[in-house]
């Protein structure tokens, strides 16, 4: 069960909502769909779950397209709209049931189906293509193989986490605490290093610095060297990982 | 037809579980009742054993109760978000509407139903 999204557009008035956004999800892959608020996830998820039509281009699931299958198509989707849509005056078990006669659950499985609700949850993105939309970055990174990010409604990263972290992290960044040496001292020095591009000091202490390097150079061992030559202890040194909030950041707030 | 049939069930239910159904049945009862045996009609003084009266009185009850049955169906899911989920099941935007109108005109048979002791 592929997904293809194709050029899809939106607008509401004149707020372009999503902006020919393309891309392909394949079968047994899990996606994190990412992007802040007003960016334009909510929508695209309606328009892949026909709630709404898109205004221009098309969605084909499993090779039938939303605008002329619809029935087929939501036949074969799992949604949970983010609204936390409950029928406030039924009970639990009565609303699952009725969720479930609607998907087309024979009756006499259904209940069957409401134990297996826990495991299928666990085991469902072996088969089974999953596009988990959330901005909590730390549950998609766990689970998902794939990032897409969208910002104001046009796609702007479509990567593995592990390349969107390496992309950022094209710089190298330590943090460093010398101490034995006053701070204007060993801030000017460090500057002076060839490959530093930025020094930056942090509250910590008075000889703690974030040090950053120019791409694709490291500053490591000339700091090192710099502190034997002028006798400071150099005490911590470690390199300060990216982390996928930044990167996102980054990646949705330049544009 | 069955998936109509699952929506209208669903409908039903919630009238009765509300308040709602049974408000609306006594205050159609009592006015209706009202006005055709209390106040405002002659049924006593024609002479004849006619509902003349009595439908006279229920197309004014059932046009404020009708409306005030029927108006929350679809805005009240727009609001909690379960339209969205309704839509985005397997069923068709047609079953949905007619699973709503059967749910409310077998509400409207019921207390019809009831105005005949």
């Amino acid at each position: 069960m592929e997904v293809h999204i194709e050029n899809i557009s939106k607008s509401y008035g004149f707020q372009k909502a999503v902006d020919r956004v393309s891309f392909q999800v394949k079968t047994g892959e899990i996606v994190g769909f990412l992007g802040p608020n007003g960016a334009g996830k909510t929508t695209t998820m309606r328009i892949i779950t026909c709630f709404i039509p898109p205004e221009e281009g098309d969605v084909k699931v499993g090779g039938l397209s939303v605008k002329t299958h619809p029935e087929e198509v939501k036949q074969h989707i799992g949604y949970l709209p983010e609204s936390n849509p409950l029928y406030k005056d039924m009970r639990v078990l009565d609303y699952l049931r009725f969720v479930a006669e609607l998907n087309g659950v024979p009756k006499e499985r259904i209940r069957e189906r409401i134990v297996e609700i826990r495991e299928l949850i666990k085991t469902i993105g072996k088969e089974k293509t999953v596009i988990l939309c959330s901005h909590i970055l730390a549950e998609v990174e766990a689970t998902c193989d794939r990032i897409l990010i969208i910002n104001q409604g046009e796609l702007v990263a479509d990567r593995t986490a592990a390349t969107l972290r390496k992309q950022a992290q094209g710089k190298e960044i330590v943090k460093v605490t010398i101490e034995e040496g006053k701070r204007d001292d060993i801030s000017a020095s460090l500057k002076s290093i060839e490959s530093v591009e930025l020094v930056d000091p942090l509250p910590e202490s008075a000889g703690t610095f974030e040090i950053q390097s120019k791409a694709g150079t490291s500053s490591r061992k000339a700091i090192f060297r710099l502190c034997v030559e002028k006798g400071w202890a150099l005490t911590e040194m470690t390199p300060v990982e990216r982390k996928l909030e930044e990167v996102f950041r980054d990646l949705t707030i330049s544009n | 037809m069955n998936k109509i049939w699952i929506i209208t069930k669903r409908e039903l239910k919630a009238f009765f579980d509300s308040l709602m159904a049974y408000v609306m049945i006594v205050l159609f009862l009592g006015f209706s009742g009202f006005f055709t045996w209390l106040f405002g009609s002659d049924i006593f003084l024609v002479n004849q054993a006619s509902l003349q009266a009595f439908f006279a009185i229920t197309y004014w009850t059932l046009f404020f109760f009708i409306p005030a049955i029927t108006m929350g169906m679809l805005s009240d899911e727009r609001r909690s978000g379960t339209l969205e989920l309704l839509v985005t099941r397997p069923v068709s935007d047609w079953q949905i509407v007619m699973g709503k109108f059967l749910a409310a005109f077998l509400l409207i048979c019921i207390s019809l139903v009831l105005t005949l002791p």
